[in-house]
């Protein structure tokens, strides 16, 4: 019997536990180490200590763990337990259970815990006061630091500030299994009194850079050696030296494998030409970044200097802050692993900054990720021959729906060594047939969704034999008007071709002028132009495709998901309803999910046919994540929201088809055979397989 | 009737509702879709095949568990499960060694028997209320390993965790 109680697996001693007291688990963790690991999670779940003052000043700190799901609710002590609870009104995901007040409080007694508990540090804005005097120095194990800020823009700058959000991304997705968190308002706490005690213990270092005073954090850091740092993170170096000489301070560490950093090009078009300028800090981080590194990523972003801002640029380049990169000499940095070119969507962008560019650097051994808006999809921003295009790997597209967008023609470049593709589609507008109070667009919308419907069954090369069919469909809907004859060609046309939409297009608009049946349109032709581009795309071997507000049944992404010549596996990222409705229609609405009793959402058979009568005719999917969310708008409205996930096999290389789901959702089998009732499953995070990872490979 | 396979290759007949008390062994005999094949059990001694055998044909006729309520953002924390909701019955066959309490433990959440499972976790759990760390080492044979550190550090949550 020696040690088989200890050697249980821990899911079963926290099983035990669950019929225990806080006190008697207390008691089962004093008795060896493997059983005190085991039920920490259980022990600290239910382990809260009382923070009586905090609740008119909660947005001071709080310490946060991933590891725990419920909010700490305001309570009164639990006798059976010595359980207190926390209200947090502000940030009721983050929760530790020990509140720092009291830790705060008493740091010499409460000291052990956040030596063994806390290891990452986050800094963030916020207007409440906070005992700064309890906190020094009494950090020695944290082992990443984040200071992060709401935007601000920087005045006086005369350029656009970046976007910010990669910030929060970086460390939500990063480090996932971190035990805690601890966020402090930084006004009330002087980082500079914290990072001595971490210059031995701290791993992960993130920073960025949004207002001037933040030179103080820059100045108490730079006093620093991070003997253990791995990671170092720095968004938006831009001009600031003092950032420049901490990363390259940072970089000598001997410890460090990863590096990320923001740079910014400024381009001016001056006498006709345009001039490319970085700023002196960048050029010298970007000569000094050390070798061996085993990730070192680097995001660009182009900026333009508005011709108001000319001047000032001239001054500072005369001032030695910018340097001219059009005369100096090109360079090589071959330490560089991932590149990113991002578009600044503040700012109009130009490619010809990123060419200009890459005709000055080279980055060998860099796997780049080039992030566009489907606007430079035009003649004025992009010319399809240039060269660095041939080294992007990943292709970020956001697509808007834009009124000019057709007005113009489309240039998809021949990327040669694109694997990857992240299509995003945000429109306001869906084919919402109902919404039609028109009786004649209704029929048109009726006979679109048919035929529609009648493509998705086939090859592209079989679309021009489908003209028959289109008419007898007209017909079937009462829509054999000669009014409609060359809306008829034009759409028939459409399809076969989808790069000649102007006709279609054209007589779309004269046809109606209901603009949300224009949207529609155009939101399917742009949609369609870039299904056919991916799939003639032969290098492409992942594709992400999120679309906002549903999808009409598309015959080129039917297309995408059967036949593909390299395409291994897409991400099918879908936000299927968002509507409000009144709550005494409610049940009428649950109706077609199967019952929603208590408000809590069962999943049941008849949700799944629901899901699968979205995409019916793709065999091999994998639903990977479904959530309903409802919320409540007042007391007349609910607001209901879903949103799924589903992995599409292209590459077959798993067989769905031989799951007890796919056996009875397949389009062979008919959805009434259906009797496997969907269990609710383990949460998969697919945010973790990011499709901008260089080491990426695959979802499934 | 289904049979069963321990590890060291005895065969037990097992009428199908006894069977089928089992998720694991259901799901199998669908699988394969014959309910006269031999499912394997290769983490099953038989000895403690046998016990599972018994409790599950004690209990045949049970209904089924109430499916576990999806926790959503707003619960408390866990409540503690009762442990006196023991039948007779259950009390009397739970009365053997550690050992093969843990055993039947073991076996009955591989072969996803959940009340017999909850059943042994009840039972081990009776044993722990109200002993010390010592006592519970000496019951369950556990080896003190903790470091001189260690103990320092359980020394001073305790101290925090009984503060008033």
């Amino acid at each position: 019997m020696i040690e088989l109680f200890a050697n249980l697996p821990p899911e079963v001693l926290q099983c035990i536990a669950t019929f225990l007291t806080a006190e008697e688990i207390r008691q089962l963790r004093s008795t060896c180490t493997k059983v005190r690991f085991a039920l920490d999670l259980i022990y600290w779940r239910n382990c809260v200590v009382r923070l009586p003052v905090i609740t008119n000043k909660s947005e001071t700190s709080l310490l946060e763990s991933p590891l725990l799901e419920s909010p700490l609710l305001e309570s009164p002590l639990l006798e059976s337990r010595q359980l207190v609870y926390l209200k947090t009104p502000s940030y009721n995901n983050y929760f530790w259970p020990v509140v720092p007040w009291r830790v705060f409080q008493n740091p010499e007694k409460y000291s052990w815990f956040l030596q063994d508990r806390v290891l990452k540090l986050e800094l963030e804005n916020g207007k409440a006061p906070f005992p700064s005097q309890a906190v020094l120095e009494k950090y020695p194990h944290f082992v990443s630091l984040c200071y992060s800020e709401y935007m601000h823009s920087l005045n006086n700058s005369p350029i656009g500030t970046p976007e910010f959000f990669e910030f929060n991304e970086f460390f939500s997705s990063k480090y996932p299994n971190y035990p805690g968190v601890i966020k402090i308002n930084e006004n009330y706490l002087n980082p500079t009194d914290i990072c001595p005690a971490m210059s031995t213990t701290l791993k992960c270092l993130a920073i960025g850079f949004h207002r001037r005073d933040d030179d103080d954090l820059l100045d108490a850091l730079s006093t620093l050696e991070f003997k253990n740092l791995e990671t170092l993170v720095i968004f938006s170096l831009d001009k600031r030296e003092a950032a420049a000489d901490l990363l390259i301070k940072c970089a000598k560490s001997p410890k460090l494998k990863e590096l990320s950093f923001t740079i910014h090009i400024i381009i001016a078009r001056i006498s006709r030409k345009w001039k490319l300028y970085v700023s002196r800090s960048v050029l010298t981080v970007l000569r000094n970044i050390p070798p061996n590194l085993k990730k070192c990523q680097l995001y660009i972003q182009a900026l333009e200097c508005q011709p108001e801002f000319l001047p000032h640029i001239q001054e500072e380049l005369s001032g030695g802050l910018y340097c001219p990169l059009n005369e100096s000499k090109p360079e090589t940095f071959p330490q560089v692993t991932e590149l990113t070119y991002a578009q600044n969507y503040s700012k109009d962008w130009h490619m010809s900054g990123l060419e200009a560019f890459n005709t000055w650097g080279s980055f060998p051994n860099a796997f780049t990720n080039l992030k566009l808006d489907m606007s430079i999809l035009r003649d004025n921003y992009l010319n399809p021959e240039a060269s660095f295009l041939q080294h992007i790997n990943i292709l970020t597209l956001n697509h808007t729906l834009n009124e000019k967008f057709l007005t113009e023609k489309f240039l998809f470049p021949k990327f040669s060594n694109l694997t990857r593709v992240s299509y995003i589609r945000s429109y306001d507008v869906t084919f919402r047939y109902e919404m039609l109070k028109d009786p004649e667009l209704l029929k048109l919308c009726n006979l679109l969704n048919d035929y529609l419907h009648h493509l998705c069954q086939l090859n592209p090369n079989e679309y021009s034999t489908t003209h028959e069919s289109l008419l007898k469909l007209a017909q079937k809907h009462g829509l054999n008007d000669q009014l409609y004859d060359q809306f008829f060609e034009a759409l028939f046309n459409f399809f076969v071709d989808p790069t000649q939409f102007n006709p279609f297009w054209k007589s779309a608009q004269s046809l109606t002028e209901n603009t949300e049946f224009v949207q529609v349109l155009q939101d399917m032709i742009t949609t369609e132009i870039t299904f056919k581009w991916l799939a003639e795309a032969n290098s492409i071997e992942y594709l992400n495709f999120e679309t906002s507000e549903g999808l009409y049944p598309s015959p080129y992404f039917y297309n995408l998901t059967r036949n593909h010549p390299s395409l291994k596996q897409i991400q099918f990222q879908c936000n299927i309803l968002s509507y409000k409705i009144e709550i005494s229609s409610l049940n009428s609405l649950f109706k077609i999910f199967n019952k929603l009793p208590d408000n809590k959402v069962i999943l049941t058979q008849d949700f799944e046919k629901y899901l699968y009568q979205l995409i019916p005719n793709v065999p091999h999917k994998f639903i990977s994540n479904f959530q309903l969310a409802s919320k409540f708008g007042g007391f007349t409205v609910e607001n209901v929201t879903i949103l799924l996930d589903v992995i599409i096999d292209v590459g077959k290389k798993r067989n769905f088809s031989n799951t007890p789901y796919q056996k009875c959702y397949s389009p062979d089998a008919p959805f009434t055979e259906a009797t496997q009732v969907l269990k609710e499953c383990q949460e998969l995070n697919f945010d973790d397989f990011s499709i901008n990872d260089s080491e990426f490979d695959g979802w499934v | 009737m289904v049979t069963l396979v321990s590890n060291d290759n005895k065969k037990f007949e097992v009428p199908k509702d006894v069977a089928y008390k089992s998720v694991l062994i259901k799901n199998m005999v669908e699988d394969i879709g014959d309910e006269n094949a031999e499912i394997p059990l290769p983490r099953a001694q038989a000895s403690v095949l046998e016990k599972v055998i018994d409790y599950c044909t004690y209990h045949k006729d049970d209904p089924p568990l109430p499916a576990p309520v999806q926790k959503t953002q707003d619960d408390q924390p866990d409540r503690i499960r009762r442990t006196t909701d023991i039948i007779e019955w259950d009390y009397n066959f739970m009365n053997l060694e550690n050992p093969v309490i843990f055993e039947i433990m073991l076996l009955a959440n591989y072969l996803d028997i959940v009340p017999l499972f909850e059943l042994t976790c009840k039972t081990v759990a009776n044993k722990i209320k109200g002993k010390s760390p010592e006592q519970l080492r000496e019951i369950f044979g556990i080896e003190n390993d903790f470091t001189p550190e260690q103990l320092d550090e359980i020394r001073r949550e305790n101290e925090w965790a009984e503060d008033p």
